[in-house]
């Protein structure tokens, strides 16, 4: 097992090794105690950014309406320590819905495998009380669109300001695209219940791999809430991890979002192994649908809920994400010490 | 558990994956026809009809073949697509609607020319 890799700033020290780095996340406000990156050895990964012009992790701020957009630096970041207390079980019984252990799956699951976005059964389980962490931080994303429409996507809290989505819910490319004109943000909603409050935000930023690039490989960004609407002290948040390949690679993996073939505003968790690992992405048979982009793909191990993914498409062969390399771990660490 | 033997297997099942991740296998998918972008590589040294399995995606005016789709809700094209011309969206099998836009969420074999990114279905 490699080691993760973490200091807090308070002085506790952490295990270093390898090339993984996780920012803790927090259940509560109270929890945050400052948690810093510490810089060890970065993966080949980084050098392979070049296959888009430029750097594709720059990032690229956006506001609604049209605004001018502008470029952020970058800068350290930190989080807050996950103190995991997991009270919830399936809504129609059964296990906690909650797995870390990783195992490579039968090859004969596979191999010529018919794309589809549910694969086989869908084995997604709608979670039933959304007020306890995780699933609280989890947030119902309605997006009004640059054209004036609606689109509907899933993104986490991973600050108390700061939510973790997929970038093209946030800008969006072809006809009538551009970015969202605002997004309001319900963690933790539960059809009609809003347990945590909205929060409503104009102001984006995703990379420029992703708005001006259009590849899928950057495909994500965060909303950032307004100062007075700062969600994530209520519902606390997930911690990051960049993880190797080895330790991706048949990891299982939890996602829990809000598709749209559901009924509306209704959470629905599905869990699985990682199937492929590229430099900028993961494969998975987790079980989505339209609605689900932005869902975090999470690791919950010894107590702590760390994302390794934003999940972002369907199709062929697998459902994948984007993964939390070491450069969009430091992107996103920068963004949540900015927004504070 | 034999560890060298394991040790192959692995690493086979890896190169599979890491294969059919990226696209690059000619082969790889099940069901009929290419994906899309083994079709648009095929374009450069094909003339005549090419099959091509991948979901589909009508949005303002505009009805698009894709390997993947962008699971917002609803949905978006993924960057690997071709404009389908010939096609009427809402006569497809199990199509979906909502904000105006119409998509299958399995994917659906459409065969016809393939070229400067326009795939052309007659008949």
């Amino acid at each position: 097992m490699s080691a993760e890799t973490y200091q807090r700033s308070v002085g506790s020290v952490g295990s270093v090794g390898s090339d993984e780095h996780v920012a803790h996340g927090s259940t509560s406000a109270e929890d945050a105690l400052g948690w810093e990156r510490v810089e060890l050895g970065i993966a080949d990964e980084e050098l392979q950014e070049a296959k888009v012009d430029g750097d594709g992790h720059a990032p690229v701020e956006g506001h609604g309406a049209g605004d001018t957009h502008e470029v952020d630096t970058l800068a350290d970041g930190e989080a807050g320590e996950g103190a995991a207390t997991e009270t919830y079980t399936e809504a129609d019984g059964g296990a906690t819905p909650e797995e870390v252990e990783g195992h490579l799956p039968p090859e004969e699951t596979l191999i010529d495998h018919e794309p589809e976005i549910v694969h086989g059964r869908d084995d997604r389980v709608r979670v039933g009380d959304t007020r306890p962490f995780p699933w609280r931080a989890i947030c119902h994303l309605r997006i009004t669109t640059a054209t004036g429409g609606t689109a509907l996507c899933t993104g986490a809290l991973i600050g108390p300001r700061v939510v973790l989505t997929a970038g093209h819910c946030l800008y969006m490319h072809g006809a009538g695209g551009g970015w969202a004109r605002r997004i309001v943000v319900t963690p933790g909603r539960n059809g009609g219940s809003e347990p945590h409050g909205t929060a409503t935000s104009s102001h984006f930023i995703s990379t420029k791999g992703w708005v001006e690039d259009k590849s899928y490989n950057y495909d994500y960004g965060v909303i950032i809430l307004p100062k007075d609407q700062a969600l994530g002290r209520r519902t606390g948040w997930f911690g990051l991890a960049s993880l190797s390949f080895a330790s991706l690679l048949g990891l299982r993996i939890n996602s829990s979002g809000y598709p749209g073939d559901k009924p509306s505003g209704t959470q629905w968790w599905n869990a699985n192994n990682v199937l492929a690992v590229t430099a900028r992405r993961i494969y998975y048979r987790v079980d989505t649908m339209g609605g689900q982009s932005g869902s975090p793909d999470w690791r919950f191990k010894d107590g702590n809920r760390h994302i390794v993914a934003v999940h972002n498409t369907g199709g062929s062969p697998f459902n994948g994400g984007v993964r939390i390399t070491k450069a969009v771990f430091d992107n996103l660490v920068d963004w949540k010490k900015t927004y504070a | 558990m034999s560890g060298g033997s394991t040790a192959v297997r692995v690493l086979v099942l890896v190169l599979v994956l890491a294969c059919a991740a990226v696209g690059g296998c000619a082969g790889s998918r099940s069901g009929s026809g290419r994906s899309v972008r083994e079709a648009t590589a095929a374009e450069r040294g094909q003339a005549g009809d090419q099959s091509v399995r991948g979901f589909v995606v009508a949005a303002a005016g505009e009805v698009r073949v894709c390997d993947e789709i962008l699971e917002s809700y609803p949905p978006q094209c993924g960057p690997d697509s071709l404009l389908v011309t010939g096609v009427d969206p809402a006569a497809l099998p199990e199509v979906r609607r909502a904000e105006g836009i119409v998509w299958t969420d399995r994917p659906v074999t459409l065969t016809g020319t393939v070229a400067d990114g326009v795939l052309t279905v007659r008949g």
